[in-house]
């Protein structure tokens, strides 16, 4: 055998347990992220400098115009751009959790659209804008994820695989009510709402990370404490419940904050595909990980979401195109290996 | 082979207890049971009063009262769809009950919190599913969960629970293994260490002795004995094999369409009439040449 899988750290009474090779990806998880968002600051059309961005951290910014830009254009946009990719990764692992299935995220199973949904409804039929849309979008997720919680529901319990199906189904309804939408609306009114449905991080400002960002950490650690229960439910509600886990209580109060999530998430840059499909599943399979790692999955949102960001920025040939497409083309290519890889590791299946 | 016994009024000791002239078997009551049978040296820990328990607004068990034999081997045995597993999942709140109470130590166990009745009761559920990519000792590590918390994820007791699980359960040589990877019967015994790492008092198992063969079964059983008798825990289990069911258990359950016709020693109980009358069976019962037991030959 060679080194142990797990870390104990014991303290007194206390103890924690850390998967070694998860924590190193999380290690070098982040120091991408660091990487990244420094990259992230420099690229536009002003160059800015490592230095100039320690100066401006410090307080003596070079000049006015470097501060602006740096706190009040890139530095908003980079943190929508982390925050919603670690909301999306956390609201996967667990939505990937509760359905015991690898493609159980929140844009499969529904939400997504019904935040579209909303917001569509906010901006064609009341021509809303800016802040409202958020709010708009924030009610058409939640208002789908409790509909597809209570359709999904059958005998106070919800399974696993209705949950995904009725998912699917309540989302086809609202793909078409958002098509149908965009056909009937003034055509202005609709080139702006298509515009949020390819989901972008462009001009985001400060309105849109509050928001976001308070969710997260209000909502990250409540969520951590429940991943364990979550847990132990992948081995089937019979185990889990004889073994101490209120099954019902965890599965919906987990659902609701995942579902939080991913609203805080598509309500700020719209939609964004695969980022909560991907995220939870590479972490897991690179961490080795027996079950979804919550901690590794936000990150490597994050890690993703800021990559197809860098990629639309830095494409060659002016080929900038919305983060929610790179995001989706990235995924698309994600799930072909994930598969083609299964197929070629497990035989045909 | 010549059968040595024909008569179905053989018995090594003379033991037809129950009375079973009552057309009903409903009537097959369980205070004819056994009077001679050893004084219920404790009392139960684990009731049942009323016990109504339903799938889908449909009953499968009605008012059932039982008492868990404290500090016995029961065995639950009946015919498929008696309500044997349900049953079991409503005596650790796995299943709420439409109707009634279960009682532990005289409290509901509704009210208890989940993590405090699972310190008591453990149960091997008939369908459990190991994640994938989880090692034997990660997962048998799982049965401490109970016990742990947020912030005591792993103590240096819970360890030595574990390895001692996996001793028993005879999986510890399998501990790094990948739980996937192994075959039926192992990773039944995977989750039997699991139960055992639980560390409860009382201990329900759901046909434990599926997907293992004879052998296995056997090993198993033995076990069980063994956590009865040397370390007092009470165990329920729903068994299959009447003969093993016999040799096996202190204490017979015996159900049909979700209620308990009769309870008792398997000695007192074993007759004929109840083959018939339970599994629709024409067999007779002889003695066990090894454990002096009942056993059941069909015809």
């Amino acid at each position: 055998m060679t080194t142990a899988p797990n870390i104990i750290l014991r303290w007194r009474g206390w103890s924690l347990l850390l998967a070694r090779r998860a924590l190193w990806l999380n290690i070098i998880l982040f120091g991408l992220l660091v990487i990244g968002s420094t990259t992230a600051l420099m690229l536009g059309r002003l160059p800015i400098g490592p230095q100039e961005i320690w100066q401006v951290i410090t307080g003596n910014a070079p000049s006015r115009a470097v501060e602006h830009v740096l706190t009040d254009i890139r530095l908003p946009r980079l943190l929508v751009t982390i925050g919603a990719g670690a909301a999306l990764g956390a609201s996967g692992a667990v939505f990937q959790t509760i359905s015991r299935n690898p493609l159980g995220s929140p844009d499969v199973i529904g939400f997504t659209a019904g935040a579209a949904t909303g917001a569509l409804i906010w901006i064609i039929g009341f021509g809303g804008t800016g802040a409202n849309v958020v709010l708009a979008a924030m009610a058409g997720a939640l208002l789908t994820g409790v509909g597809v919680y209570l359709l999904a529901r059958k005998d106070g319990r919800v399974s696993a695989y209705r949950l995904v199906l009725t998912g699917i189904g309540v989302g086809a309804v609202l793909h078409a009510v958002n098509a149908l939408l965009l056909v009937k609306g003034d055509l202005d009114v609709a080139i702006s709402a298509n515009l949020w449905l390819a989901g972008s991080v462009d001009g985001r400002d400060w309105g849109h990370v509050w928001p976001l960002w308070l969710g997260l950490i209000a909502l990250m650690g409540p969520m951590l404490l429940g991943m364990r229960p979550l847990g132990m439910m992948e081995m089937g509600d019979d185990l889990a419940g004889p073994l101490g886990v209120p099954v019902e209580r965890v599965r919906r109060w987990m659902l609701l904050g995942a579902l939080i999530l991913a609203a805080l998430a598509t309500s700020a840059t719209g939609p964004i595909a695969f980022v909560a499909l991907a995220a939870p599943q590479l972490a897991r399979r690179l961490g080795r990980a027996p079950t979804q790692p919550l901690i590794g999955a936000t990150l490597f949102g994050a890690c993703l979401m800021l990559g197809a960001d860098l990629l639309t920025r830095i494409a060659p040939f002016d080929l900038t195109m919305p983060i929610g497409q790179v995001t989706g083309i990235i995924g698309g290519v994600y799930l072909i290996w994930l598969l083609a890889g299964n197929r070629l590791r497990n035989g045909p299946t | 082979m010549p059968l040595i016994v024909r008569s179905p009024n053989y018995y090594p000791n003379p033991l037809p207890v129950i009375r079973q002239s009552e057309a009903t078997l409903n009537a097959i009551s369980r205070s004819h049971n056994a009077p001679n049978q050893q004084p219920i040296t404790k009392t139960p820990r684990l009731q049942a009063q009323g016990l109504s328990l339903s799938y889908a607004g449909k009953t499968v068990s009605a008012d059932i009262s039982m008492g868990v034999e404290e500090g016995k081997f029961s065995v639950i045995i009946g015919p498929n769809g008696c309500g044997k597993s349900t049953l079991l999942r409503g005596l650790c709140n796995l299943l709420p009950p439409s109707a009634g109470q279960v009682l532990l130590d005289g409290h509901d166990i509704e009210r208890l919190p989940p993590r405090k009745l699972a310190q008591e009761i453990g149960l091997l559920p008939q369908s459990a599913q190991a994640p994938p990519g989880i090692t034997v000792v990660d997962l048998v590590a799982r049965g401490r969960y109970p016990h742990q918390g947020p912030f005591r994820q792993q103590s240096a007791e819970d360890e030595r629970i574990v390895s001692m699980a996996m001793d028993a359960a005879g999986v510890a040589d399998l501990a790094h293994h990948d739980v996937e990877a192994l075959s039926g019967g192992q990773r039944q015994r995977v989750w039997i260490a699991l139960v055992l790492a639980q560390e409860t008092p009382i201990l329900l198992l759901d046909e434990p002795t599926t997907y293992l063969d004879i052998a296995h079964q056997l090993e198993l059983l033995s076990l069980l004995r063994q956590l009865n008798r040397e370390r007092g825990r009470t165990i329920v289990a729903v068994l299959h094999d009447l003969n093993q069911a016999c040799r096996y258990a202190d204490h017979l359950v015996v159900m049909i369409a979700g209620k308990i016709v009769a309870e008792g020693t398997p000695k007192a109980l074993m007759t004929p009439d109840l083959l018939q009358q339970v599994f629709g069976l024409d067999g007779i019962i002889i003695d066990d040449p090894i454990s002096h037991t009942p056993m059941i030959v069909p015809r």
